[in-house]
C-alpha cells in the first residue's frame, strides 16, 4: 500500500469514509436509492466532498435526473480535480452520453492519478475497442494482463487485439504463452476452449503458414467442438496447399452435410479443377444433381456458365421443374441471368412454348365435367398455367415491357384471384409504369387476402407510401405495430428501429414539400444506425468473456462497414440533398418564389392558404409526434436551421472516405467555401 | 404414384374473410352484404375454406336452421374457381358439412339451386343430394324471377 497523504478535500472521517466505501457498494449492486442517501449523509458533514459528490451525481443519471447528475459531477471533479475517482465518474458519465472521445480522455486523466487500476484499464479499453483504436487498446490489455495472467480472456483479449492490427505473429505467440502455462487440460465440453484452439488456427493461416495450420488443425481437431469449422478449414487449408484430391474428398462430406451451400460447390469445382473446363465442369454438376436432387445449387449452378444449346437445354429442364412444382420463387431463381440478353431471350422463348404446350394440354385431358373423368393423363394441374403466366408477367416487367406484362397478370388474376403473389407482382407493374395510385390499391387487394401476411402489409404499406397517402399507409402498418404510443404505428416502427419505413415515409415527406417532417425521419435513420454502431460496446465485454472470438472479430468488420450500406446512405443522401437545397434557397426566398409574378388578389390567395395550412398542421402535432417525448413532432427547428451545411456535413462525415460519395462531400465543402470567403475579404480589407 | 397436387380444408378466420369474399364475387351471381361475410365468421364449421396446394380456390358457407320438430343446415354459397373444378374440391367441402352434421342433431342439409343452372342441378345429384320441389321465383331479383328447386340430403 502506498503510504502516500490523503489530500486534505479528500478525507473524511472513519465513519463517512466507511460509509464512502457502502456508497461504492450500493452503486454496484444498482440500489440507487439507498446510495443517494448514505451519500447525502456523508454531504452533510463534509458538503464539499468531491467524492462524493461526483458519486452522488452518477448515481443521479441513472435515476433520469441527468442534468442534475452532470452539474453534481462536475462540481465534485471541481472540488477534487486530482482524484481517480472523479475522472472515472466522469468518464463513464460521457460514456452514457456515447460520447467516447471524452470518455477515454477522462479514463485516460483517471488513470494519471491511480496507474494501474484494473477497472479503469478495463473500461478504458472497451472505449478503446469501440472507437478502434487498436495501439491504445493493446497497450491497455497488457497492463490488465501482467496484473491478472490467471484469467484466460485477458489473455484472448490481448490476442484479439493484435489480430485486429493484423500483427498476427504476436496473436499467435500470446495464444502460445497462454496455452503453455495451462497447468490442467481443458475439459472436453469447454465451449470457450474449443473457440480459442479455432482461434489460434485461424491466426496461423492468417499467417501465411498453411502447413502449420493445417497441422494445427489436425492436432486440435479431437479437441473442437465445432465439427463442422474445422471440415471447412481442413477443405480450405488443403485446396490451398495444392492437395486437391483431398481437398475434393472433404468439400463431397462438406456437400454431403449441406447441399445448399454455394461455397461448398465452389471449393469443389476448384479441388477437381473444373473452373475453366466448361465440359467438365457441366459433367461434375450432372453428377451432383443426380446425387442431391432437392439441391437447387446444383440444378442452377451450370445456368450460369453455359451458353447457347447448352444453356437452353440446362434452363428448359430446370425451368420446367420449378413451373410444374408451381414454385414461388421461379422468378427469383432466374434474374441473375437477365443481364445476359441471349439468355433472356432463350428463356422467354422457352417459357412461351412451354405455356401453350400447358395450355394445349389442360383443353386435351382437362378436369372432368360430369363424366367423371378426372384429369389423369396430364402431368400439370391449374397450378402450372398460374405460375407460368405470373412467370410471363414478370419476366416482361423485368425487360420493360409493361404491356405485355400487364397482359399476363390479368390472365393469372383471371384465373386464380385468390393468390397474394399475383397482386403483389400487378403492383409492381403498375408501379414500373408509372400508376402510382393504382399499384398501391392492388397491393392493398392482395393484402386484404391475408391480413396475417406481414410481407404483403409492409408492402402496401410502402406503395401507399410511394403515392403520398401517408394515412393509408400509417393505418396499414399499424395493423402490425403496437400503438399504445404517439402516433399511431409509427412512434412503435421508431423503437422497431424500422429504417424502410422511416427512409420511405421520409422520401415521402420530402416530395410533398414538408420538410421538417422529412429531416426529421432522415435523422431517425441517422440516429438509428448510429446506435447499431454504439450498441457494440455491449458486445466487447461479452465476446471477450463467452469466448466467441471469431463471430466478435466478424461483427467488429460487419460493423465497420455499417454506414456505407444503403439503409444508411439512402436517407443520408435524402438529408445531405435536402440541406443544400435549404442553403441554396432560405426560407425568405422560398417564400417569395410562391409569391413571385401573381397579381395582388392571387397574393392574398396564397398567404391565406398558407396560413390555414400551418394553422392544420398545428392541429396535427400530437398525430405526428414518435416518442412521448417528441418536442418538435414537425421537425420546425431541423428546417429552420441556421446552418444546413454543417448538418449537412454531419450525414456526409460517416461515409467520408467511401470513392462513390466523394462528390456530395464536394457538394458540401464548395458551398461552405464560398460561405467563408465574405469573412475573408472583410478580413484583408 | 405420388400425389400431382393437394386439397386441404381450413377455417374462415378473419384474416382470410377477404378470400371468401373475393371467390364469391368472382363465382357467384349474387352479392352478399358485408353483415353477411361478418356473420360467416359465427358459424364455425358450416364456414370453410378449401386449398389447392397452397392457394385458396374454394369456399362453402352454410347457416343452421333450428325447426320445431328438426334442425337443418342450408347451404347459402358454394363456390370454386373455374380453373380448380373437377379436381374434388366441392366434394369435399360439401362432405365435411355432411360429416359434421353427422356429429350434430341435423336431420337434413338443403339449398336452392336455380333450374338454369344444369351442371349445378346434376353436380348436386352426383354427390348425393335429391331433387325436391320446386321454388316458383325464388330469385326475385332475376329478371323475370327465377325458379328453383331445393336438392336436399337427408343425415341418417
Ligand atoms: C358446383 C361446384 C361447386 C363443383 O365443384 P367441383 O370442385 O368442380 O366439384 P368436384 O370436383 O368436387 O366434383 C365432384 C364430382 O362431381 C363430378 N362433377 C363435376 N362437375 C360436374 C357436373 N357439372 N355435373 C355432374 N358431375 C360433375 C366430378 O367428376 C366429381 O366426380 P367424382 O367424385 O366421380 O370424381 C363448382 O362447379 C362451382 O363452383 N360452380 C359454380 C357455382 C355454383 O353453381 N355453385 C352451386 C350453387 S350454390
Amino acid at each position: 500500500m502506498s503510504a502516500r497523504q490523503v489530500p486534505k478535500q479528500r478525507y473524511l472521517a472513519p465513519k463517512e469514509a466507511a460509509s464512502f466505501r457502502q456508497v461504492l457498494k450500493l452503486y454496484e449492486t444498482h440500489q440507487y436509492k439507498k446510495a443517494i442517501k448514505v451519500a447525502d449523509t456523508i454531504l452533510k458533514k463534509y458538503p464539499e466532498h468531491g467524492e462524493t459528490l461526483a458519486m452522488k451525481g452518477l448515481i443521479l443519471t441513472f435515476l433520469d435526473q441527468r442534468s442534475e447528475g452532470h452539474e453534481l459531477i462536475k462540481l465534485g471533479l471541481k472540488n477534487d480535480i486530482s482524484s481517480f475517482i472523479c475522472w472515472h465518474v466522469y468518464g463513464l458519465f460521457h460514456r452514457t452520453e456515447k460520447n467516447f472521445d471524452e470518455a477515454a480522455k477522462c479514463y485516460m486523466r483517471a488513470l494519471k492519478f491511480d496507474p494501474g487500476n484494473g477497472n479503469i484499464l478495463r473500461d478504458l479499453s472497451l472505449l478503446q475497442m469501440q472507437m478502434r483504436n487498436f495501439d491504445g487498446f493493446v497497450t491497455s490489455r497488457k497492463q490488465i494482463l501482467s496484473q491478472r495472467p490467471e484469467i484466460r480472456q485477458n489473455w484472448t483479449a490481448l490476442a484479439v487485439g493484435y489480430g485486429m492490427m493484423a500483427n498476427y505473429d504476436l496473436a499467435e505467440s500470446i495464444l502460445q504463452k497462454y496455452e503453455d502455462a495451462m497447468t490442467e487440460p481443458a475439459k472436453p465440453d469447454d465451449t470457450e476452449h474449443s473457440e480459442l484452439l479455432l482461434f489460434k488456427n485461424w491466426v496461423i493461416y492468417q499467417r501465411g503458414d498453411i502447413q502449420r495450420a493445417l497441422d494445427d488443425l489436425e492436432k486440435i481437431s479431437a479437441f473442437v467442438l465445432d465439427k463442422l469449422c474445422v471440415l471447412e478449414y481442413r477443405a480450405k487449408y488443403l485446396l490451398e496447399l495444392g492437395r486437391l484430391e483431398d481437398a475434393a474428398k472433404v468439400y463431397r462430406k462438406l456437400i454431403n452435410r449441406n447441399p445448399d451451400s454455394k461455397e461448398y460447390f465452389v471449393g469443389l469445382e476448384k479441388a477437381t479443377g473444373v473452373t475453366d473446363n466448361i465440359p467438365r465442369r457441366k459433367v461434375l454438376y450432372n453428377e451432383l444433381a443426380k446425387k442431391f436432387k432437392r439441391s437447387d445449387v446444383a440444378k442452377s449452378t451450370p445456368l450460369y456458365f453455359l451458353e447457347g444449346d447448352e444453356f437452353q437445354a440446362a434452363m428448359s429442364d430446370y425451368l420446367t421443374g420449378l413451373l410444374s412444382r408451381g414454385v414461388p420463387s421461379a422468378y427469383v431463381n432466374m434474374k441473375p441471368h437477365y443481364a445476359n440478353e441471349v439468355k433472356v431471350k432463350a428463356i422467354e422463348d422457352f417459357v412461351l412454348k412451354y405455356l401453350s404446350t400447358v395450355i394445349a394440354d389442360s383443353s386435351n385431358g382437362s378436369p372432368s365435367n360430369g363424366n367423371g373423368t378426372t384429369n389423369g393423363t396430364s402431368e400439370n394441374t391449374p397450378s402450372t398455367y398460374l405460375w407460368t403466366v405470373l412467370y410471363l408477367a414478370q419476366h416482361y416487367s423485368k425487360i420493360g415491357d409493361q404491356t405485355k406484362a400487364t397482359q399476363y397478370i390479368e390472365k393469372a388474376i383471371e384465373h386464380t384471384p385468390t393468390l397474394v403473389e399475383a397482386y403483389m407482382v400487378k403492383a409492381k407493374i403498375q408501379k414500373r409504369s408509372g400508376d402510382l395510385q393504382a399499384a398501391c390499391e392492388t397491393m392493398n387487394q392482395g393484402r386484404e387476402l391475408d391480413l396475417q401476411d406481414r410481407f404483403v402489409n409492409s408492402k402496401a404499406g410502402k406503395y401507399y407510401l410511394l403515392a403520398n397517402k401517408n394515412e393509408q399507409a400509417v393505418n396499414t402498418i399499424s395493423l402490425f405495430t403496437k400503438n399504445d404510443g404517439p402516433g399511431k404505428g409509427v412512434g412503435d416502427l421508431h423503437e422497431m428501429q424500422c429504417l424502410w419505413f422511416i427512409t420511405e415515409q421520409g422520401e415521402m415527406f420530402a416530395r410533398q414539400g414538408k420538410i421538417g417532417l422529412a429531416l426529421k425521419r432522415f435523422h431517425s435513420v441517422k440516429k438509428i444506425v448510429d446506435d447499431w454502431w454504439n450498441d457494440q460496446f455491449d458486445f466487447h465485454q461479452y465476446a471477450t468473456r463467452q469466448g466467441t472470438v471469431r463471430t466478435y472479430i466478424d461483427l467488429l468488420k460487419w460493423e465497420d462497414s455499417l454506414h456505407s450500406w444503403s439503409f444508411y446512405t439512402r436517407g443520408a443522401e435524402d438529408a445531405i440533398k435536402m440541406y443544400i437545397s435549404l442553403y441554396d434557397t432560405p426560407k425568405s426566398a422560398r417564400a417569395a418564389a410562391e409569391l413571385e409574378g401573381l397579381s395582388e388578389e392571387e397574393r392574398k390567395r396564397v398567404i391565406k392558404k398558407m396560413k390555414r395550412d400551418r394553422a392544420k398542421e398545428n392541429k396535427k402535432l400530437e398525430i405526428e409526434k414518435v416518442s412521448e417525448k417528441d418536442d418538435d413532432p414537425l421537425g420546425k427547428n431541423l428546417e429552420n436551421t441556421a446552418n444546413p451545411l454543417e448538418d449537412a456535413m454531419v450525414f456526409w462525415k460517416p461515409l467520408s472516405g467511401l470513392k462513390e460519395w466523394e462528390s456530395l462531400g464536394e457538394e458540401i465543402k464548395k458551398r461552405m467555401d464560398v460561405a467563408k470567403e465574405p469573412e475573408k475579404v472583410v478580413a484583408t480589407a | 404414384m405420388t400425389a400431382r397436387f393437394r386439397i386441404s380444408l381450413d377455417d374462415l378466420t378473419p384474416n382470410n374473410l377477404g378470400v371468401l369474399r373475393r371467390i364469391n364475387s368472382v363465382v357467384l351471381p349474387t352479392t352478399y352484404s358485408d353483415t353477411w361475410y361478418k356473420d360467416s365468421l359465427k358459424v364455425g364449421e358450416l364456414a370453410k375454406l378449401a386449398f389447392f396446394d397452397e392457394v385458396p380456390v374454394g369456399a362453402i358457407r352454410c347457416s343452421l336452421e333450428t325447426g320445431k320438430d328438426k334442425n337443418k343446415i342450408y347451404i347459402m354459397t358454394l363456390a370454386v374457381l373455374s380453373a380448380y373444378r373437377g379436381y374434388g374440391i366441392g366434394k369435399q367441402l360439401v362432405e365435411h358439412i355432411i360429416k359434421y352434421a353427422k356429429t350434430t342433431s341435423v336431420k337434413e342439409i338443403y339449398c336452392h339451386v336455380w333450374v338454369g343452372n344444369e351442371e349445378a342441378m346434376a353436380w348436386y345429384e352426383r354427390v348425393g343430394f335429391t331433387k325436391c320441389e320446386l321454388v316458383a321465383g325464388y330469385y326475385r331479383k332475376m329478371d323475370p324471377a327465377g325458379d328453383a328447386y331445393i336438392f336436399k340430403k337427408i343425415i341418417e
